[in-house]
Order: structure tokens, then sequence, then C-alpha cells
């Protein structure tokens, strides 16, 4: 299984545990906007999401659903212990490199 | 939305499907708050973007496989009958559809060939009371160019009234070539037709050279090179020839044979015996062509031409001269209202009707194969429903069911190409056109026709697709489910819809022909030999003449005229007393036999006299022209020769009756003698005309006699309309009995999918009179309904026709009755065939299985 993970990946990962539980598509993608204002599509959502899915990263749940969705029940994502690992990876990596770095000088 | 969501059910994988139709209209119900439209822009779009992901992740199988066309070489080879009346039904529609589409496109491509054709113009002269000429005065096209040294002009001259002889100038063998045009020598710049041999710029500038088509050059030298021989014309003029143009287009509005130089407008006019002056502003004879030059539009002409009327017409008849620009590519389809004399024209009407029969059969054929794949998908659902349960997604099934469809479409493409390669021929000759099978086979066209056949097979191969799939979703193993009910009402009453405008519009069409043809016209035509005489030895002695042919046993009278009747009349300006301006009426110029010979009736005042030296200098008028004499005929006064009015005719069709009766003045001057009409009586024509051919030989050996039946020739008139006729026809019931093939299978499912319930009835003890009317009823009602849209539809377009004719047959209720009684007849009978079947059938076998 491939481990590494996008830009777009890391983001929709770091969303899903800020939202937890309550993360599915369309919160997800409210807090998207919210954050990076910056609109992005359902469908584009759905891709990362069942992406990320195949990975290993999230698993999803079925949950209630409500009369906009016409009845139809909303599936909720949560993270993996994987999932996890990948990101707080990211994290660490990141920190690392911040912390060896000086200030450039700008000129 | 709902339908979106109904195609988004259908296709995605159901164990994503509820996640995403939810998504997707929730992320619609927070976009709506702010705007409705945008939002359901974005659900659209994101609609669309979900199918292509959806699949991408939930199935790891390939949509389609060459396995689909084994499957459906398979399916449709089980169910062969079905797949004839498939392919049958759609390559017939489809056949009609592009015989249809060629003539459309053909008659639209009229002139197009010529080199930047949207910068040539006709000029077309338009009168003050709104009449246009396609002809116009001799000295146009040079003073245009004189006026306005960057525009080009030309002239065309068709020998006036007359068919000049032409004959090699080593062989004395005289015939008549109809289609030989005398043009300026910059007429190659402006119509650009392909010379074979020759220069462009070279070939017309000497006066009398001749520039033959292929054709001619062919009859006339053989394989022999033309060019430098010389011919006759018309006995007198010598013509060299110069070069060989290409034979006339089809697509071309003038049909020719030959074009000779105009150089010597004198000579010429010599020879054909004509009188007239190509010098004055009175005579319109010639059709002008300009070719403008980039960044001059044709208003801004049209406005110097105003002007330019001012400055060179004589104010007598300035008012009579106001010049227009008419584009090169509009000649052919828009000039009814011009007058002209040699252009092929058709009204656009017709062919706007044509496509519309094309779209209407096309439809037929796609409805029919819906109608027949979704009535018959029941028959499968086992065989779809195994296949689902071993493993095959939703996708897979529908990319199978639409692979069935492209190969019906397919194959019905090909053999309907091969039909129309086999009926181009007889269509052609049908409406007078000459379409080439691979004129329209280019890459554009072809792109086209792909895109078409794609389009057909979406269409045909959607809903029955999914109303399978739908069924198939429903697992319900054998089990039968309804169909859509309402979608099954629609496409019937669009069959029967169009089956009763088709018929409709036959019966009217067929009648209105039979009108033109059978009408009285108000004058004797049948037994009636015309002799073309102008500038013949003929019309220097008439008299000889008249006598000669007046001793054959077979004459009974002869007159001269100088129009032929019942097709077109020269209009003539008068000056009548209490009227201020010049009336331009038709007039005919005849001798004293002439009321007699057409047995026309003299309703007042009385016939030419002979034994009255005055009446050379009088007229007789129609009834339609007591409305220029208020004040009563007897005592007007003409400015013609001071002529008065002696009598007044019964009205006569002396126009084609594609023309209203309007007020004629007939009149007698020796100028105006082009015809020789001759009463003949007896039976056998050939040994009539054989008789009186060989009287015309003693007299006039240089020209070989070329005489025809008035009757004949009037009814070539309406040669179109006969053919229009023939040809609605055949297709209108070639797409009704699709149409009925589709609606008979509609039936057949309706009652199927009742069969149950008549047997229940009949066990309780329904009669068979009741189950049939139980069945037919919805049916019935649904043709009523369908003729209440029906009928003003059908009156407005097939209205619109008819008002292309002046006289021509009224609305009848009883024409719309036919084609309701024809339809309703025909359908009826089928379906109550079907009905009572399923009505006498043992309820036991019915529901014996439960």
């Amino acid at each position: 299984m491939n481990d590494s993970i996008g830009n777009l990946e890391e983001m929709v990962l770091l969303l899903v545990m800020t939202l937890e539980p309550e993360a599915y598509a369309i919160s997800l993608a409210n807090e998207y906007k919210k954050i990076k204002k910056k609109s992005i599509s359902t469908p584009a959502i759905h891709t990362v999401l069942k992406r990320l899915v195949s990975k290993g990263f999230l698993s999803s749940r079925a949950g209630e659903g409500t009369p906009e969705r016409g009845g139809r029940s909303k599936v909720y994502y949560s993270l993996t212990k994987e999932g996890y690992a990948v990101i707080k990876e990211v994290q660490i990596q990141r920190e690392q490199l911040w912390a060896n770095a000086e200030k450039p000088q700008f000129t | 939305m709902k339908l979106i969501i109904k195609i988004l059910g259908n296709i995605l994988h159901p164990d994503i499907k509820d996640e995403i139709i939810g998504d997707l209209l929730e992320a619609y119900d927070q976009r709506a708050k702010k705007n409705k439209f945008i939002a359901g822009l974005h659900f659209i779009l994101e609609s669309f973007i979900s199918i292509k992901w959806g699949k991408m992740f939930y199935q790891n199988e390939r949509l389609w496989s060459s396995q689909n066309v084994k499957f459906s070489l398979r399916h449709l080879r089980r169910n062969w009958r079905e797949t004839v009346v498939h392919i049958s039904g759609l390559s017939l529609g489809l056949a009609i559809c592009i015989l249809l589409a060629f003539f459309y496109f053909h008659e639209k491509s009229f002139d197009t060939f010529h080199e930047d054709h949207t910068s040539v113009y006709r000029i077309v002269n338009e009168a003050d009371q709104g009449v246009q000429y396609g002809v116009t005065p001799w000295p146009t096209g040079p003073f245009i160019e004189a006026d306005f040294p960057e525009v080009a002009a030309t002239r065309i001259y068709h020998t006036f009234r007359k068919t000049p002889t032409l004959a090699r100038s080593d062989k004395q063998e005289f015939f008549y070539e109809d289609d030989l045009f005398f043009v300026d020598g910059n007429f190659f710049d402006i119509l650009t037709f392909k010379l074979l041999k020759g220069q462009t710029s070279e070939v017309l500038k000497e006066p009398n050279s001749i520039v033959l088509s292929e054709s001619l050059a062919q009859k006339l030298f053989g394989s022999e090179n033309p060019v430098g021989r010389e011919l006759w014309f018309e006995s007198t003029l010598r013509l060299t020839v110069t070069g060989v143009v290409e034979n006339s287009p089809p697509n071309s509005h003038l049909q020719y044979q030959a074009f000779a130089s105009l150089g010597d407008i004198a000579s010429i006019f010599q020879a054909t015996g004509n009188r007239f002056s190509f010098e004055g502003w009175y005579w319109t004879a010639v059709n002008t062509y300009v070719r403008l030059p980039h960044g001059l539009t044709s208003q801004q002409l049209e406005t110097d031409l105003v002007d330019f009327t001012q400055r060179h017409v004589p104010e007598a008849f300035a008012h009579r001269r106001n010049f227009k620009l008419q584009p090169l590519a509009d000649i052919h389809l828009n000039s009814d209202e011009i007058e002209d004399i040699f252009v092929e024209k058709r009204s656009e009407v017709e062919i706007k009707i044509a496509m519309l029969l094309g779209i209407i059969v096309l439809s037929i054929a796609i409805i029919n194969f819906i109608n027949l794949a979704s009535a018959s998908s029941s028959n499968r659902l086992y065989a779809l429903n195994i296949k689902k349960r071993l493993g095959a997604s939703y996708g897979q099934i529908f990319t199978q069911m639409l692979t069935e469809a492209m190969m019906v479409v397919i194959s019905s493409l090909l053999i309907s190409l091969l039909l129309v390669f086999g009926t181009l021929p007889y269509f052609n000759e049908l409406i007078n056109v000459r379409i080439g099978f691979f004129d329209y086979f280019q890459l554009e066209t072809l792109g086209w026709f792909v895109a078409c056949a794609l389009f057909i097979t979406f269409v045909m191969g959607f809903y029955p697709a999914s109303y399978t799939l739908r069924q198939v979703s429903k697992d319900t193993f054998g089990q039968h489910i309804k169909r859509n009910t309402i979608t099954q009402k629609i496409l019937v009453a669009f069959q029967l819809f169009a089956s009763i405008f088709l018929i409709y519009g036959c019966i009217i069409i067929y009648n209105q022909f039979s009108f033109l043809t059978q009408k009285d016209l108000g004058f004797k035509n049948e037994n009636v030999l015309m002799v073309p005489i102008r500038g013949t030895e003929a019309s220097m002695n008439t008299q000889l003449f008249k006598q000669r042919f007046e001793n054959s046993p077979y004459v009974t009278n002869t007159s001269l005229l100088s129009d032929i009747m019942g097709s077109t009349v020269q209009l003539v300006p008068f000056r009548i007393d209490g009227k201020p301006e010049q009336q331009n009426i038709a007039t005919m110029f005849v001798d004293f036999d002439f009321v007699e010979t057409f047995d026309i009736e003299v309703v007042d005042g009385r016939d030419f006299d002979p034994t009255i030296h005055s009446d050379s200098n009088a007229f007789l008028i129609n009834e339609s022209a007591l409305s220029y004499f208020e004040n009563g005929w007897e005592e007007a006064r003409l400015n013609r020769g001071n002529g008065k009015i002696i009598g007044v005719l019964k009205d006569f069709h002396f126009m084609d009756l594609h023309l209203e009766i309007e007020p004629l003045m007939i009149g007698m001057s020796d100028a105006w003698r082009n015809y020789l009409a001759l009463n003949v009586k007896g039976s056998n024509f050939s040994e009539i005309y054989e008789d009186i051919e060989s009287k015309w030989v003693e007299l006039e050996p240089n020209r070989p006699f070329d005489a025809w039946f008035l009757d004949e020739k009037l009814n070539n008139l309406y040669r179109s309309e006969k053919n229009q006729s023939i040809i609605v026809a055949v297709f209108s019931i070639l797409s009704v009995v699709i149409a009925i093939i589709g609606l008979l299978a509609l039936v057949t499912e309706f009652i199927q999918n009742r069969y149950k319930e008549i047997g229940i009835r009949k066990v309780l003890g329904a009669s068979v009179n009741q189950i049939y009317y139980l069945i037919t009823r919805s049916i019935a009602l649904l043709f009523l309904l369908v003729i209440a849209f029906n009928l003003p539809l059908a009156r407005l377009i097939m209205g619109r026709w008819l008002d292309n004719y002046p006289t021509h047959i009224d609305h009848q209720w009883m024409y719309y009755l036919y084609a309701f009684l024809i339809t309703g007849l025909l359908i009826g009978s089928l379906i109550s065939y079907k009905c009572l079947r399923a009505a006498r059938v043992n309820p036991i076998e019915i529901i014996k299985d439960e």
C-alpha cells in the first residue's frame, strides 16, 4: 500500500481529525472553505475521501439522514490508527525542519 | 433535478449512491440559500463529476469490453424477428431522412460554389407598384461600371422570347439551343464557372465568340478539339468557339449550354430579328450581376444607386427603375416575388416542409425503436438479473444495452446508405434536381454523420436501457413490473400525432395538385398545337403561313399570339383617362381569330372584327380589368394608338395557376407575334404533327419544326406539385407503416401487462365486449386528445403551404375527417384484433400459473 499522502489528502485528514465525530463530506467542505478561504466541490472531497479510505487512513460509518438530503443517510469518516500515524509523522518532520532552520534574510 | 437524481441512482453503485446523492443535495441546499440558479448549475456539474469518479473507484471491472459486442450480437440474433423489425424500421426512416437532408442541403448550396460568392449580387429592378423584376435595362451594367469603377458588372441576355438555332458551320444541321446566353466579356470573373479550355479573361473578349459547355462541345464536335471551330447562330451570324466551360453545376441557378459574347449586340439582334433598342432604359431584358470590392457593402451601393437612377434614367419612368441588390446565394430560394426569365428557383417553404417531413419520419423511427425495445425488455429480465447476480455491475449492463442500440443504429445506417444510393436517381428525377451521392461526403459531413449516429444511439438506447436497469435493480426475479404509463402514453401520442399529420398533409397536397391540373383554365387548351415563330420567316409572312396551315385537313383555326396562354404574360404600361399614373397591365397581342381559337366567352361588347378597320388599334379586356374603368369601359381612351376598348372577355387563367387572375388587355400588334396557335382535330397526333411539319419545312427549310401541344406544356408547369405530392405520399405512407408497427408493439405489451387482470375479470363474469371496452377506452381517449392538439397545428402548417398558391383549395373539415378516419380505422382495426384475441383467451390459460 502506498503510504505517501498529498497536500489535499493531508488537509482532509487534518479536517477529519478536528471535526470528528461529525466529519462528513459537506461539513468537511464547509470547514475547508472557512480555513482556506477557497471553496471545494463536493465530488472533489468525495474523491479524496474514497482514496484515503482505500489507503486505509480513514474508516467510514453510516449516519442518520436529514430532510435536506432527501432522507439519504450521511457517511461519517474517522481517522484510523494508520491515518493518525501518517499525519503525525508529517507533523514531526516539519517541526524538525522548522527547528533547524533559521529565519532567512530577505534582501 | 429529479431526473438527474434518477440517472445517478441508476448509474452509481448502490454502496455509495446514498452518500453521494445525499451530499450533493445538501450542498445544493446550502448554495440555494444564496442563489438558486447557480446552485442548480453547481448541482448539475457536480453530478457529472460524481458519475465519473464514482465509476473510477467502485468498478474495478471495465465498463465496456469486447464481450459486449458478443453478447449484443447473441441477443440480436436470438431475437432476430425483433431485430429485423428494428433495423428495417430505422433504416427506412434514416434513408428518408438522409434523402430529404440531401435535398435540403442541395437547395441551400445553390450558387455557393462561385469564388467569393458573398460579394456577388444580382441587380433587381423594383417598379413602383412593388413588382420586382430580375431583368434590368440594357445600360444598367455598363453605366454602373462607369460610375463606380471599383464595381465589376456583367450582363446576361437570353434571346428574347425565342429559342435560337445553332449549327456547325460545315454542316447545315440546325438544332434549337434554348440554354444559350449572351454575356459580357468579364462574365467569368463574376460568375466563376470553371473553364476547361481557354483563359477566363480572354474567351469572350472578342465579339462573336462562343464558349461551349463540355456536353454541347461533345454533341457538336465529338472528341475533336472545338476551339477555333465555327458555328452558325440563326443561320446568319458566325460564332467562333474560343473555349469550353464545365457543364452547368446542378446547384447553379443558371443552367447553361453555351455562353456567347455580347460584344456586338446589333448583329445579335439582327440575327434574331429583334428590332428593339438596346440603348434606352425602357426595355428590361438582361440580368445584371455585380461583384463588389471588399469594403463596399451592398447597402452602400444600393443607396448610391438611388442617385444613379436619378442621373441616368429619364424622368418618365425613373420611378420604375429602383435598383436593389440581391445576394447571389439568395437567388434560388428567395426569388418568389421576383419575375424572372431563366432562373432556376424554388420556394423556401418547400425545402422547409421537406426538412420537417424528414425530422418527423426520423422521430417516428426512433420512438419506434424505443417503444419496441422497452416493450421487449421484460423478456430479458431473467437473463439480466442472472448476469447481475453473477457480479455484473449496473454500468456494465447499461453499456451492453447501449452497445446493442449502437449495433442496430450502425447496421441501419449502412443499410439506409445503400437504400439512398439505390433510390437517389429516382428521387432526383421526381423532384427535378441533380444530386450526386458523393456530393455531400466530405470530411465535415462525415463528422456530422458520426455525431448524429452517436446522438441517435444515445437517444434510442438510453430510455430502454435505464428502464430495464430500473427493473433489474428492483430485483424482481421474473415478476413483471408495469411500465411508467405516462412515458408510454406520450410516446404513443406522438406516433398518433405524426401519423395523422402526415396523412392529412398527404390529402391536402394531393387535392391541391389535382385542383391545379384539373382546374378549368377558362380557355381551350386541348388539341392546341403551338408553333414558335418569333424571328422566323413565318413572323414576316403570317398570312401565308396561316393560310397554308389552314389548308391542312386537321387544322380548324389558327391564331397568332404573343405569349403562351396559361404561363406568363408581359406587363405593358398604359395611361388610362382619369388615372394620374401609368398602369402596368398584363397585355397580350393577338390577331382576329384569337377568341374563336381559344373558345373564350365574350361577356360584353364584341370580338375583334376584320371588317372594321379601326379594330387593329382596339383592345379587348378581361373582367378583372374592369376595375380600371369605373366610368364604363366603352368611353375609355388608351394612350396606345388612341385605342378604345370594344369588348370584355370572361376571366381566364392567362397566367400560371401559381398566380392570381389579374387585369388583362388584349390588343393587336405586328411586332409581338411570337407563337402561332393551331387548333387541330383528329385523334392521330403523330399524323397531324407530321402533316403540319411538312408544311412548315416547305416554307422554312433552315429551321427545325419545334411545335408542342399547349396542354402538355401547361401540365409541365405543375410537375413539381405532382412530384412533391408523390414524394410526400410515399414517405408518409412508409412512416405511417413504421409508426403502426411501433403502436402495435406497444398495444401488445399493454395487453400483456393486463393479461392476468383480463383472466380474472373473465372468471368473475366479464363479457368479451366489456373487456374490449376496458382495454380500448384509454387508447381511444388518447386518440381524441391527440386530435384536439393536432388539428390546429396541422391546419396552420398546411395552411402556410397552401398560401403559396393564390388559387388553392380551401381547408375543409372533410380532409381532416379523412385523415382521422384513415388513421383511426387502420390503428383501430389492428388494436381491436389484438384486444379481441386477448379477450377471447381461455382464462384458465392465464391464471393457471398461480
